[in-house]
């Protein structure tokens, strides 16, 4: 089904919406004379600043860490509630938990101080875009864009862009006109403008000269390790660095054909691209180190831990040993930062696909075969779930947390990410990082678990119920008071 | 007069001053708590003492030399002082000035970690004249609202008195637990004044109005707070003290249970009403585990005789009864698990000291420490050989290899290290014999780190240094 045919099909609302859109062109078509307040009026709803919450995905000990909060532009897509942001905020996997920012909360901003909250609904990594849908339901006064399939503006075309100016002037919708200055094809087809691009643009929606979209305002992000070139037009520094490192990339209007299967079906955040896995933890093998051991090999990665139950441990890979090839080719990691390109190497192999390792093992050379894995979900694409009435948020336990607390794999339990300030579970002393492991008795052993236990509390109306926790090495007990 | 109706006079006395003004007929009953003051003053004061310790500290992978200030008082002819075990921790010598400013040196008799008390010994043949021990009295009748004078060295102005009255009898702080592992707290609730109380005050008596030590100073809270300092009762520290003289060190029980109040889960057991405490943690490999306590338990009866914490200030007194147990003594625990009544028996076993030693490496610029039970137990180690690494020295070789802050030395050069003092001895040898590399494979969180020292060392007359 088109996204127009599917748009068709939402009903009355959405076609009004698509009314005030498209009446925003004026009658006269050949005058091309556009009522720009009308134009901008009728964007209000639909154009819409997401203020997103960030935090370390591990937080100190103790603490739930710095807090850091973005605004972005935001598009609104479908009529129940769909929205779509820049992947900025999002962090790629893989980067150390302490340091690196994930979003834990969206919101979009209203007038007079309203907000709306959104729930992560899917992320594109391809195409850098995020997906966020009203969690309430799409408020009064919001509607979506219409989406047009199969555009094809041509190289000098007129255009709009239409963003937001910044929280010092209430995030007031604005436009910049330009032109389509090139069409491209690889790695998708897109289209270079001539426009002044600024962060709050980016995750705007980019319309023709009568005012029709054309599609959205994105980015065509560098992949790591790729910079933009000298005396490039609007080059852009991506917010990219909330999370980790800077995100480089060129401004581009993507049109709505690109994005019309995530609309359909926005891909779930854990529907990533299915990784292979080892699960090991790694040390680069410096040029002393290698020396040190008379190792006569380009290089080699020190395998520094191997995870209970992973398909390392499963190949007979062991602590200590240093891995010299992959398959055919050599493995060489000098620094730190080359481990990245080892990661990806792994996970783009063949799940399930007897791989041989080369290992150096105490001045011994010898071949293991290994059968990479499904990598597992990381802390940053954990389920969620909160409770408003406790105030606090909980988080499936998943395997870089436990390995990074050094707690066993078989530890059940859900992890507190987040609390209201003077919400139930606070007052009562539990802490951002408590692993809970029962309520009033019952084991908590995953996070459905810990729902269905949640909202028997709320039929019931407890008055007082208390928590078992892991805090550090130890176990106690939190009373908390409620008051229905 | 007796010395009790000169103190119960004053005290009305100041009652007219606050409540008529000054204008009021008190006069003369005022003169009266000034002559009490004085004279419980000058009970005590020839019994304080200024203690200057010069500290051997470990800090960013250096020792370093460290002069700090605090206060102690005289409590035997024999020259023995009470004052805290911060005080005097990490002490090279000890340096004390009495109440006449004589300076006399002193010995390191005891230290006690968790209840944060020492005993020195003056050198008495450093020392002319006769010594005049404090009274030590009883805090096991302290009542809020009883005036007390803080005597000590606030911020080092030695021989100092401050005035103020009780005003709580039994603060309590859950127990505070320092990097090294070591806890203090455990097995007292504190006295609170607003007498005032600084750093420097730590070790000096709290006084009643008839000149006996009713606690040690201890504690203040500077920053957040005014007039809120924290004293050690006097019972416990007597206790403590004895302790220290006989034998130079507490030996204490253990069983390997953190314990919580009922209240923070009631209704989790049908224990009879009031009774019993709460198992809150059971360390692994405890004696606890023998009989199969698990959280959530709550044990109701100790060799027979209840167990009562209901609340959380009557958590040190267990915690107390259960140390002061002897080693390797059979015990017998009641518990209820839900409904059920359960029993068991096991051995206490012998608390470790848990400071454990420290070692500078000076060649290679880091500070090692003894793998302790605290130690294993906070780093989830199996096992405890290796050495804990306590600091780094900036630009050293340590530092340049990659070596952390919190990393558990297991090898050196391909071989296990089992503990510090064979560690030490490896690495004299590495370092007299020049070596150029060494590899030190660690264990950082839940992975191996392996780090390659590459010292370069410059002769001296003394010896092989590190380069200056």
């Amino acid at each position: 089904m088109s996204a127009w045919n599917w748009l068709r099909s939402r009903g009355t609302h959405t076609l009004l919406a698509l009314a005030a859109v498209a009446g925003m062109a004026a009658a006269d078509a050949r005058a091309a004379r556009l009522d720009m307040e009308e134009l901008m009026t009728s964007l209000h709803g639909s154009v819409v600043p997401v203020r997103i919450t960030l935090r370390p995905i591990e937080p100190p000990p103790g603490g739930e860490g710095q807090k850091v909060e973005e605004v972005f532009c935001g598009v609104v897509l479908t009529d129940d509630g769909l929205v779509v942001v820049s992947g900025d905020a999002f962090p790629d996997p893989g980067g150390d938990p302490r340091t690196t920012l994930e979003p834990v909360s969206f919101d979009v901003l209203a007038a007079n101080e309203t907000e709306y909250s959104l729930t992560a609904e899917g992320l594109n990594r391809d195409l850098n875009l995020a997906y966020l849908r009203f969690s309430d339901g799409l408020p009064e006064g919001y509607g979506p864009v219409q989406i047009r399939d199969h555009v094809a503006p041509e190289i000098g075309d007129e255009i709009l862009v239409v963003g937001l100016m910044p929280e010092r002037y209430d995030y007031a919708r604005t436009f910049w006109p330009g032109r389509i200055s090139a069409r491209l094809v690889s790695p998708r087809t897109m289209y270079a403008v001539t426009t002044f691009i600024q962060d709050l643009s980016i995750g705007g929606l980019a319309l023709d000269a009568r005012g029709k979209p054309l599609g959205l305002v994105a980015e065509d992000v560098l992949p790591p390790g790729q910079r933009l070139g000298r005396n490039t037009a609007n080059p852009l520094t991506l917010l990219g660095s909330l999370s980790q490192g800077p995100r480089v990339g060129y401004p581009m209007i993507f049109p709505f054909d690109l994005l019309a299967e995530d609309i359909a079906s926005p891909p779930p955040l854990e529907r990533e691209p299915k990784k292979a896995w080892f699960g090991i933890t790694m040390q680069p093998l410096n040029r002393e180190l290698g020396d040190y051991w008379n190792i006569d090999n380009p290089g080699g990665i020190i395998i520094s831990a191997v995870l209970d139950g992973s398909p390392a441990q499963g190949a007979g890979l062991h602590p200590r040993d240093i891995l010299l090839r992959l398959g055919e080719s050599p493995v060489t990691a000098r620094e730190f930062t080359d481990l990245a390109t080892f990661r990806k190497r792994v996970e783009k192999l063949t799940i399930g696909e007897q791989v041989e390792l080369l290992v150096w093992r105490e001045g011994q050379e010898l071949t293991l075969q290994l059968h990479p894995g499904v990598a597992p979900r990381t802390g940053f694409l954990a389920r969620e779930f909160e409770d408003e009435m406790f105030g606090l948020t909980v988080r499936e336990l998943t395997v870089d947390v436990l390995q990074a607390r050094n707690l066993p794999s078989s530890t059940g339990g859900v992890l507190i990410s987040e609390m209201e300030t003077a919400g139930w579970a606070q007052v009562a002393g539990l802490r951002v990082q408590d692993i809970i492991l029962r309520v009033n008795g019952t084991p908590i052993t995953d996070l459905d678990v810990f729902g269905k236990f949640m909202e028997q509390l709320r039929e019931d109306q407890s008055g007082e119920v208390y928590f078992f926790v892991q805090r550090n090495v130890e176990t106690r007990f939190v009373k908390v008071r409620t008051d229905w | 007069m007796s010395r009790s109706s000169t103190v119960h006079r004053a005290l009305i006395a100041l009652l007219f001053v606050v409540l008529l003004g000054p204008q009021a007929l008190a006069t003369v009953t005022s003169q009266e708590l000034q002559a009490t003051v004085l004279a419980a003053k000058r009970k005590v004061y020839p019994a304080l003492v200024h203690i200057q310790p010069v500290l051997e500290v470990y800090r960013s992978g250096e020792r370093e030399r460290m002069a700090v200030t605090g206060s102690g008082v005289i409590i035997s002819k024999e020259g023995y002082v009470l004052t805290n075990n911060h005080v005097v921790e990490h002490a090279e010598r000890v340096i004390c000035t009495l109440h006449d400013q004589q300076e006399v040196t002193a010995e390191i008799v005891g230290r006690d970690v968790f209840t944060d008390l020492a005993v020195i010994r003056l050198n008495l043949d450093e020392f002319e004249g006769e010594l005049h021990p404090a009274i030590l009295g009883s805090s096991s009748h302290l009542e809020a609202g009883q005036f007390v004078m803080a005597l000590g060295s606030p911020l080092g102005l030695s021989r100092s008195l401050s005035l103020g009255v009780i005003s709580t009898v039994d603060r309590y702080f859950p127990e505070s637990q320092s990097a090294d592992g070591s806890s203090t707290g455990s097995f007292n609730t504190w006295i609170q004044t607003d007498a005032a109380i600084n750093p420097g005050n730590s070790g000096g008596p709290l006084v009643n109005l008839a000149g006996e030590v009713v606690g040690i100073n201890a504690r203040a809270i500077p920053v957040f707070g005014e007039n809120l300092g924290f004293a050690i009762p006097i019972d416990l520290a007597k206790e403590v003290a004895a302790r220290l003289i006989a034998d130079g060190k507490v030996v204490r029980s253990w069983i390997g249970v953190s314990w919580q109040h009922l209240e923070a889960a009631p209704g989790l057991v049908q224990a009879p009403k009031g009774q019993g405490a709460l198992v809150a943690s059971v360390v692994d490999g405890s004696p606890a585990t023998e009989i199969g306590l698990q959280p959530g338990d709550v044990v109701v009866s100790l060799d027979g005789k209840p167990v009562l914490a209901k609340h959380e200030e009557q958590l040190p007194r267990l915690r107390k009864w259960i140390a002061d147990l002897p080693v390797d003594r059979e015990v017998r625990l009641e518990f209820y698990r839900e409904s059920q009544l359960l029993e068991g028996t096991l051995v206490t076993e012998q608390r470790e000291d848990p400071q454990g030693t420290e070692l500078e490496i000076k060649a290679w610029g880091f500070t090692v420490r003894s793998i302790t039970e605290e130690v294993a137990r906070l780093f989830r180690l199996e096992g405890r050989s290796g050495v804990l690494v306590t600091g780094v020295k900036p630009n050293s070789f340590a530092n340049e290899a990659g070596l952390r802050r919190g990393d558990i030395i297991r090898r050196m050069e391909e071989q296990e290290v089992p503990n510090l003092r064979v560690f030490e001895q490896r690495v004299n040898r590495l370092v007299e014999a020049g070596k150029g590399q060494i590899l030190v494979e660690s264990r950082r969180g839940n992975r191996l780190n392996f780090s390659l020292l590459q010292p370069v060392y410059t002769r001296t007359s003394a010896g092989v240094e590190d380069r200056s």
